[in-house]
């Protein structure tokens, strides 16, 4: 009886473990793809760089200056002379895009001659206020200024406006 | 060993960042720079009065280029100026452009293009000065003051003119 009893155990253990091996052999899962459209990057210019006036001297190379963060004018070297006329200041940008993404600032050819009325020209070295920036709430702002510098006895840098073009890019990091 | 039970798994959202492949990923703009180079401002006695009634009248212009300033009195047309010397005795060389000697009237030196702005050393500051002049849309000041260690008193005299930019 009691051996009886054992095999009996044994055949029933057998099957429940069988049993759970064939549940455990498969199983599933589900997974969810997703993606979002980030809203594009824009960037606008906002105003221009501009150096003003500079009465042009007679010894030297005077550089003048845009600070790229706040605008401000200097100058050194030379004997050149800032004056009023043409309202100075840096070139400012609005960038936007996706909130709270960051992005980078480049300046694809940072050193440009403005040319003018004569064969002269003036060489122009250009500085970012930032190299990167965040586009909180989905928009930043930034400058762009630089050293222009005036050899006063280039008799070909003659009187009258310069001006050249450079291009700002701002792309999502 | 694990339960038994069937499980579901919820991954973690895939967020593909379309616009970091595309061109919208990038906007780039083109900007322009510029300045305005002006030429010296030089000045030019047209003529004279005692100083003591009107100082005087002049012309203030661009090198080389004419143009006529209004100033207290009067204003006055005035050939186009430079650095070369005139018909008075002391002029040339200088960025004050005295009268010829002994207060004659008309055609005074006119002296080297005024390039740094700052007023000559020696001068007293009398007399008066004519602002709100401009040239070319740049603001220029014009003062009027006596020879060093002279007064503004008497004809005889020699008033001294400045301009420079503001």
């Amino acid at each position: 009886m009691l051996r009886t009893t054992a095999k009996l155990f044994t055949i029933v253990a057998g099957l429940t473990l069988s049993g759970q091996a064939y549940a455990q052999a498969t199983d599933a899962e589900t997974t969810t793809a997703s993606v979002r459209l980030a809203t594009a990057i824009d960037i606008t210019e906002n105003t221009a760089l501009n150096f003003g006036s500079v009465v042009k001297g007679n010894t030297g190379t005077t550089t003048v200056t845009i600070n790229a963060s706040s605008g401000a004018r200097g100058s050194s070297g030379g004997n050149a002379t800032l004056i009023t006329g043409a309202t100075p200041g840096r070139a400012t940008y609005t960038v936007t895009g996706e909130t709270d993404a960051t992005f980078a600032i480049a300046i694809t050819d940072d050193t440009i001659d403005l040319t003018g009325p004569g064969s002269g020209s003036l060489a122009l070295t250009l500085t970012r206020s930032a190299t990167s920036g965040t586009l909180t709430a989905g928009t930043a702002t930034f400058g762009v200024g630089g050293s222009l510098a005036i050899d006063n006895t280039d008799v070909d840098d003659v009187a009258g406006a310069y001006s050249g073009t450079f291009e700002v890019t701002a792309t999502y990091n | 060993m694990a339960s038994p039970t069937s499980r579901t798994a919820l991954f973690a959202v895939i967020a593909l960042w379309f616009p970091w492949q595309g061109a919208a990923a990038s906007d780039r703009i083109e900007s322009r720079a510029s300045v305005t180079v002006v030429q010296s401002a030089a000045v030019t006695v047209v003529s004279n009065a005692p100083l003591q009634t009107i100082l005087l009248t002049v012309a203030i212009a661009p090198v080389g280029v004419v143009f006529t300033a209004s100033g207290v009195g009067s204003v006055a047309a005035s050939a186009p100026v430079g650095g070369a010397a005139g018909g008075g005795a002391t002029g040339g060389g200088s960025p004050v452009s005295p009268p010829p000697g002994g207060g004659a009237a008309d055609g005074g030196a006119a002296g080297a293009p005024l390039a740094d702005g700052s007023a000559p050393g020696g001068l007293i500051a009398v007399g008066g000065s004519l602002t709100g002049t401009t040239i070319a849309g740049d603001a220029v000041s014009v003062s009027v003051g006596d020879v060093s260690g002279g007064t503004a008193e008497g004809s005889a005299r020699v008033p001294v003119v400045i301009a420079q930019y503001n």
